[in-house]
């Protein structure tokens, strides 16, 4: 009762304009992606790889600018100049050494431990880059995205997702990935936490034993249902992680269901391998528009008080992510 | 027709407050009238085009640095007549009538990819091979080959019996003997039930001793062996390895930018690529080294006589003679004989291969040990 009467005084206090649901949702249309896609593809052949910079850049102005919360879209700012730029650094510092600890012992006819030891550094430097790659991609792409004219950021540092991500893995692997829930929660804290959208941030307020119980079910019938358990816990997993994300006095909802990313996946696996590929574009445009189309921020939102407070990133780790054939969102 | 009067939405970009704007077109730039009573001239000059230069997409327009002021304008037609009004200075705009246009070039693009992939897939790929193979130091060859020989025919599984090693030198002298020999060739000869010879770049051939077993004759190895050495001089395995890291350089450049699931259609084009380029080479390996049994004087139907008793062992069906590696075995056959019938040399005069009539021994000697060691 107490509850009750509180929160009807908080409703009170605020005109019923000003709380409402956002809902968001993706406009994109595969032939256009396709379209753009195919008209990339010429370009970086004739141009012998050099325009697939200003590719990247196309294709992720197209799909940002389709992604829509309550009528106002996405913008992306990124410029191919600076993303060639980035790929120039991220050769230099982790392709190309990469590449020589791989190849080069055995193409010099070394002696077969030393072309084994090449072999684990570059595994080595690739494990050290993931953390800078996944956090440097996200600092990049966040701080080139505006709503409203006005900048996301990320602000997490490398070092604070390697603690996360070392003592993850190892305990995964100690706990036969029973920690895995709580390494994704820890993740979605760290990745919420750390980003805003001008100066105000994004909070996280989920914990991991509320998913391993139906983590350790999803994993128990994994065999029996030939995965498709997996399905079903990703769903929840996805609509977990999103409820449980706030920003300002607002909380993201997400609705999509097991039945939903099932017939999802099952109708477009066989759509790829058919066309082989060529339906690619096809497919993320559905997927995004049933995980975007399911999600709605609803409460209190004070857009007059969020502050432009942009954030200058390089590409250089956004070009080792792409190094390492990293992506995430949309691309 | 022109419509001066417009709808939009204004966004100061220093906070996210949007505010409800009204725009108007002037010859040469847009006058804003924003809620709270702000009023902007933006010349169209020093206008940004953000989006809206695809179907049912709003027009965003910026102005200023870096954080921009914005515009919005959900009514596409706004560019129509923006077009219409000053088209001279409004070139920087997106025009909507512009777009079939662009799906007709798209569609051009697309038979371009196809005319490039495919001049690229069967002149550009092998003609750059061919250009760089022979420009790698042999140095370079002959490591990449010691690395593989050292895997493959470690010391303890070759062949010691001395006899046969002597006699498939003679026969690989004989083979060589006309032509300098740009290799210093050696066969080894490996302990294995597979029916294969590997020949690996700077001059190492390896026959396994199931493919031994089975050659009736010594002009049947010399045959092989012959086959095995064009793959070396024409350097085959470096062409491979140069084709292959070419092909799949050019399928990352080309799917950098589309999803991942698109790799699956691309590997299995770069397998067939593969195949197709390894036929090309087996077939001629066939050709040069027949070329090179007459050359030599040896009896071609040696050669001939050992390819058909592969032929009877393993009949692939027709429909798969694309997709496989060794090309038709009967069309091999018939190349070959056709090779050896306009050769120069007569049947019945050639030069004989030692240890003829010991051969039938000889053939098992290194699989004969394995049983007597059984035994």
């Amino acid at each position: 009762m107490q509850t009750q009467s509180y929160r009807l005084q908080e409703t009170e206090f605020r005109s019923p304009e000003e709380t409402k649901a956002f809902a968001f949702s993706f406009h994109g249309s595969g032939g256009t992606l396709f379209g753009i896609q195919i008209v990339n593809l010429f370009l970086i052949i004739i141009t012998l790889g050099i325009y697939y910079f200003w590719a990247k850049v196309k294709v992720r102005k197209y799909l940002w600018g389709q992604v829509d919360m309550d009528g106002d879209r996405l913008s992306y700012h990124g410029t191919p100049k600076e993303a060639l730029w980035g790929w120039l650094k991220a050769a230099l510092i982790f392709g190309i050494p990469f590449i020589l600890l791989q190849n080069a012992p055995g193409m010099f006819g070394a002696h077969i431990f030393i072309v084994l030891i090449g072999g684990l550094l570059s595994l080595i430097l690739i494990s050290a880059f993931i953390p800078i790659a996944v956090v440097g991609m996200r600092r990049y792409r966040y701080s080139r995205t505006s709503l409203r004219g006005v900048r996301f950021s990320f602000r997490g540092r490398w070092r604070d997702f390697a603690r996360i991500f070392c003592s993850s893995m190892l305990l995964n692997l100690i706990t036969l990935s029973l920690y895995s829930p709580y390494y994704d929660v820890r993740k979605a804290a760290f990745f919420f936490d750390n980003t805003c959208y001008g100066n105000s941030r994004f909070g996280f307020d989920g914990k991991g034993s509320d998913l391993l119980g139906k983590y350790i079910v999803a994993l128990l019938l994994a065999l029996p249902t030939v995965f498709i358990s997996m399905i079903w816990y990703s769903s929840l997993k996805t609509r977990y992680l999103w409820n449980h994300t706030t920003f300002q006095g607002a909380r993201f909802r997400s609705d999509i269901t097991f039945g939903g990313l099932l017939w999802l996946i099952v109708s477009s696996v066989p759509l790829l391998i058919f066309t082989l590929g060529i339906c690619a574009p096809w497919v993320k445009v559905r997927f995004l528009r049933y995980y975007l189309g399911n999600l709605t921020l609803t409460g209190y939102l004070d857009f007059n008080g969020i502050i432009q407070d942009a954030r200058e990133e390089t590409a250089t780790a956004e070009e080792i992510g792409d190094f390492l054939d990293m992506d995430f969102d949309l691309g | 027709m022109i419509r001066l009067k417009w709808e939009g939405h204004y966004l100061d970009g220093k906070t996210a407050g949007k505010k409800p704007a009204a725009v108007e077109l002037t010859n040469d730039s847009l006058m804003i009238r924003t809620a709270g009573g702000i009023n902007l001239v933006w010349p169209y000059h020093e206008i940004r085009q953000a989006q809206g230069f695809y179907g049912r997409e709003p027009v965003r327009l910026e102005h200023g640095g870096k954080m921009p002021e914005v515009l919005i304008i959900d009514d596409p037609e706004f560019l129509n007549s923006l077009h219409e009004l000053s088209p001279d200075i409004t070139r920087h705009f997106h025009n909507p009538t512009t777009r079939s246009l662009r799906r007709r070039l798209t569609v051009y693009a697309a038979a371009g990819i196809l005319g490039a992939g495919f001049c690229l897939y069967f002149w550009g790929i092998p003609f750059a091979a061919a250009l760089v193979a022979p420009r790698i130091p042999m140095e370079w060859e002959r490591n990449l080959g010691q690395s593989t020989l050292s895997a493959l025919a470690p010391e303890e599984a070759r062949c010691k019996d001395a006899e046969l090693n002597e006699t498939i030198s003679r026969i690989t002298e004989v083979l060589t003997a006309g032509t300098p020999a740009a290799y210093p060739f050696r066969v080894y000869v490996v302990e294995s039930d597979m029916v294969n010879a590997v020949a690996l770049p700077g001059g190492n051939i390896i026959i396994f001793s199931g493919l031994l077993e089975r050659t009736g004759s010594p002009e049947e190895l010399a045959g092989v062996i012959a086959h095995e050495i064009q793959h070396i001089t024409k350097r085959h395995a470096l062409k491979r390895i140069i084709e292959d890291s070419s092909t799949g350089l050019m399928i990352s450049a080309v799917t950098g930018d589309v999803t991942g699931a698109m790799v699956y259609g691309v590997k299995i084009a770069h397998m067939l690529a593969r195949l197709r380029y390894s036929r090309q080479d087996e077939e001629e390996a066939d050709r040069e080294g027949m070329r090179m049994i007459l050359s030599a004087g040896v009896d071609p139907g040696g050669m001939i006589r050992f390819f058909e008793t592969i032929e009877d062992e393993n009949t692939a069906p027709g429909i798969l003679q694309y997709v496989s590696t060794h090309p038709d075995m009967r069309q091999r056959t018939l190349k070959l004989r056709q090779l050896a019938d306009s050769g120069d040399k007569p049947f019945g005069k050639y030069r004989p291969l030692p240890k003829r009539e010991e051969w039938d021994r000889l053939r098992k000697s290194c699989s004969g040990e394995k049983q007597s060691r059984v035994d």
